[in-house]
């Protein structure tokens, strides 16, 4: 085990390093000048241009611009951003990533909490009713482009019946004084439609995959013989079928892991919500170079430890996939 | 009944004439409780804004946030007034300078408020003034200003609250160079840090003002706040506080307005995009001129070439054909709806020059097919599109594809072209691509838009000789035009009709087809009264605004 870690360690590290190199040369052969602002009528004069270049390290080959990224960033630091100078990427990533992570993990807890639950309740009531109407309101959901279900209950719920706020993280004049408690609400309520808004479209996944893996280990004899026993049902369904149905889930899981720090750039956008994804989308627009970089790096390093981190779930869970 | 209820009952007789004071005096008092919370016309105002000022100081401001967050921070030494006539130093306001005065066609001198002063507490002095105006003078530092204020020759202090500016030749903008590009910045805190690091200084984020607001708390990436001073020396503002909102997204800044959350929104839109807030009885939408202008522009020289003449572009007769074959005020009425004119000139709404400036000449698609087929171009083949030597007249506009209006008016443009035989192919383009190609010279039309300083002066970077190779992309050069903005520039006493030949020159070689002048549209809240918004800085004078005491909300006491 700890040798099977090892390797997938150095194969992460490595896929790290590839992917870090090939985002670094690709960024800087897409067309577009990060100095060249938008709105304005007088371009950069070439004197105010050459400092620029100068100051953030544009005027070197692209070799020499990897070097000197890769010493920094090693250090922790990933420069100054060029859209947002005098910023720095750091003060910028981290100010981004606590909204990111609130938002993602509010989605993630609705997913795999009600998801696992409404799955676990369709295999148990297959081909009722029931199933049937869960099934086909998951498949809607699913099927909803998430800006326009964005659009229609900011609509509703914000504009039309003003039960909940349209955009934004908190409420911008919440005062100073306001306590834990207060803000702590306040956060909450400007939470819930961007968090409906990414679970309805995703929960039919879990639910789906909940549902058939629960349908498959329910008609097995262990089951059937936990009932024989005379167990109570909750206790057959949650403590037997379910943990052995849990599997795909877990798998699920890690692959929705990186939506924690990557955000939805839609949804954020239309809830103006300060996270990650609309900081990368801002980034991309204004090739904003060194917010890219750290950025896409956050996001291929997540993706990189949640696949190490299901992978090891599932054989900690599976004893039978461990490797030999 | 007994002694004690006869007293009891002589007391209350011995009362009741209180009864009629008691209740006037009560009624008074109420009156005048309710008269004090009515007479209220506090508040703070929340502001939706499109991107975050991170360098609010106008010296060092890289878009347009910065520039609004600088009008609330700073003061200048004079305000321009609503009607931007920036060629007559009488039609400014005074602000930190009380009054100006001219010694001679080269000199200007200017007496400071003694009132005025820092955040900080100290004096503003003619120290910091001089102090700002060399710096920005300094061309290693900040190019774009020394290039703007090139004119002036010298700016000294003649004790505490004079300076005295002389100029290098006499023109009609002086006194607006002086008191237009620059807020006076303090010298006190400033003059020890080298003028090319003012940028990444502390000063640079959290700046020490001279106007009606300082910054409060800043969320980087949702919101900035900014606090009303008391000691404003021009009177403390009522509205209290200020909060810039962040919003990118388009929908996300319509529903902050929509929902409640935001009182003002400045944004040049479309028709269709403003219909939502139409009949919102908490809502309005104040419009006035603006300084944005759109337009199509004729690259003179060969796609990417700068040394070689453009094949078909060149020839002005082409060239005016397609300004013919546009018919604009059905381009403006199908996008914009009431929010836009006819532009008329490389000007907007606002810039003075468009009150005298003779029109563009308009839609006659005769007069254009007129125009090709005297030039050779003739649909040999019947395909719709005319051929000269065997090529067809094929042309492609780039637009980004970012901006809503240029994108919902390019295939109208297209087919109004179609129409009179010329194929317009369309490239919308990704922003940074499209000013790369156009910084480039890649392009046969450009389909820019762009929003000016008030000064009409500003025409002579993008569209005489002298701005090639900087903002005049299209490598237009006209010495007719050059001559005659030269000396409409240096007209001190009638600009108007100098302005008038002068465009009246560039309408005649048709560097460009004027398209649109978007109106300036502020949705705002219904809250407000006395409320004066620039077209060069919506917000400067915001601290003159006041709260309706009958629309008061819970949140103008935060």
């Amino acid at each position: 085990m700890t040798g099977w870690l090892a390797r997938r360690l150095a194969q992460a590290g490595v896929t790290f390093a590839l992917v870090t190199l090939f985002l670094f040369v690709l960024m800087r052969l897409t067309p577009g000048d990060p100095l060249q602002r938008l709105g304005s009528d007088r371009p950069i004069p070439a004197l105010e241009e050459a400092r620029l270049r100068a100051l953030f390290g544009l005027d070197q080959p692209i070799a020499t611009q990897f070097g000197r990224f890769l010493e920094s960033a090693a250090q922790g630091d990933f420069g100054v951003s060029i859209e947002h100078y005098p910023a720095r990427v750091g003060t910028l990533v981290a100010s981004r990533l606590g909204p990111s992570l609130l938002l993602g993990g509010a989605v993630l807890a609705v997913n795999f909490t009600l998801g696992v639950w409404l799955g676990v309740l369709q295999a148990r009531r297959r081909g009722s009713r029931l199933d049937r109407w869960l099934g086909r309101l998951a498949l809607a959901g699913y099927a909803a482009p998430t800006f326009w279900l964005a659009i229609v209950l900011v609509s509703l719920f914000a504009i039309e019946w003003r039960l909940l706020p349209a955009a934004q993280m908190t409420d911008p004049l919440l005062s100073p004084d306001a306590g834990p408690v207060a803000v702590a609400l306040d956060v909450l309520r400007h939470l819930i439609l961007p968090t409906a808004t990414l679970s309805i479209v995703t929960i039919a996944a879990t639910m789906r995959y909940q549902r058939t893996a629960m349908l498959e280990v329910l008609r097995l004899d262990f089951v059937r013989a936990a009932r024989a026993r005379g167990l109570g049902e909750q206790r057959v369904i949650w403590r037997h079928a379910w943990r052995n149905a849990l599997l795909p889930i877990v798998t699920l899981f890690g692959l929705w892991l990186p939506v924690l720090v990557s955000g939805s750039v839609f949804v954020e956008q239309i809830f103006n919500w300060p996270g990650l994804g609309s900081l990368a989308f801002g980034a991309v627009i204004a090739r904003d170079y060194p917010v890219l970089m750290a950025t896409t790096m956050l996001v291929s390093g997540a993706i990189i430890t949640a696949g190490i981190a299901t992978d090891l779930a599932i054989h900690l869970l599976d004893p039978r996939t461990k490797p030999a | 009944m007994g002694t004690a209820g006869k007293i009891q009952r002589s007391r209350r007789r011995h009362l009741r004439w209180l009864r009629g004071p008691l209740a006037l005096a009560s009624v008074a008092v109420g009156f005048a409780t309710a008269g004090q919370a009515q007479r209220k016309d506090t508040g703070t105002l929340t502001i939706v804004v499109g991107a975050e000022p991170n360098l609010p100081v106008r010296l060092l401001a890289a878009n347009k946030a910065d520039i609004d967050a600088a009008s609330l921070m700073f003061a200048p030494l004079a305000w321009l007034n609503k009607k931007l006539m920036t060629a007559d130093e009488s039609a400014f306001e005074p602000a930190l300078a009380r009054g100006w005065s001219r010694r001679d066609s080269l000199t200007l001198v200017f007496e400071l408020d003694p009132r005025a002063r820092w955040h900080d507490g100290t004096p503003i002095t003619s120290r910091d003034v001089v102090w700002t105006l060399n710096t920005a003078r300094d061309l290693a530092a900040f190019p774009v200003f020394a290039l703007l204020m090139r004119e002036i020759a010298s700016v000294t202090a003649q004790g505490p609250e004079r300076v005295v500016v002389t100029f290098k030749r006499a023109y009609a903008e002086q006194f607006y160079d002086v008191v237009y590009h620059v807020a006076p910045l303090p010298a006190h805190l400033l003059d020890t840090i080298p003028a090319k690091r003012l940028d990444a200084s502390a000063f640079a984020a959290n700046p020490v003002g001279s106007g009606p607001y300082r910054m409060g708390t800043r969320e980087p990436g949702r919101q900035v706040d900014f606090v009303a001073r008391a000691d404003f020396f021009l009177g403390p503002p009522k509205i209290t506080r200020i909060v810039f909102l962040l919003a990118r997204n388009a929908e996300a800044q319509l529903n902050l307005m929509l929902d409640g959350s935001a009182d003002a929104f400045e944004s040049a839109v479309l028709a269709r995009q403003i219909a939502p807030v139409v009949g919102r009885p908490n809502l309005r939408i104040v419009t006035g001129p603006w300084l944005s202008v759109g337009y199509l522009l004729f690259n003179r020289k060969a796609y990417g070439d700068r040394q070689t003449a453009h094949p078909i572009l060149a020839d002005l007769g082409v060239r005016q054909a397609i300004v013919h074959a546009l018919d604009r005020p059905t381009l403006i009425r199908s996008v914009f709806g009431p929010y836009a004119a006819v532009a008329e000139g490389p000007m907007g709404q606002a810039t003075w020059i468009r009150r005298v400036a003779p029109k563009q000449p308009g839609f006659d698609p005769d007069r254009s097919r007129r125009l090709l087929r005297e030039r050779g171009w003739l649909d040999r083949d019947g395909d719709g599109i005319v051929e000269k030597d065997g090529r067809p007249l094929s042309l492609r506009m780039m637009y980004p594809s970012s901006n809503i209006p240029r994108v919902a008016l390019g295939e109208p443009i297209q087919e109004m072209l179609r129409r009179v035989g010329i194929k317009l192919e369309l490239d919308r383009l990704e922003p940074r691509v499209w000013l790369q190609r156009r910084s480039r010279g890649e392009f046969d039309i450009d389909f820019s838009q762009v929003t000016l300083d008030p000064s009409p002066t500003g025409i002579v970077q993008s569209w005489t000789c002298a701005g090639i190779g900087g903002s005049n992309a299209a490598s237009i050069c006209d010495q007719s035009f050059d001559r005659a903005l030269e000396r409409a520039i240096a007209e001190r006493d009638e600009p108007a009709p100098r302005w008038r030949d002068a465009i009246a020159a560039l309408h005649a070689n048709a560097p460009a087809a004027f398209v649109f002048a978007p109106t300036q549209t502020v949705v705002l809240s219904t809250r407000y009264r006395q409320v004066d918004i620039r077209a060069e800085a919506p917000w400067s004078h915001v601290w003159r605004w006041s709260v309706d005491p009958g629309q008061r909300l819970a949140r103008d006491d935060r």
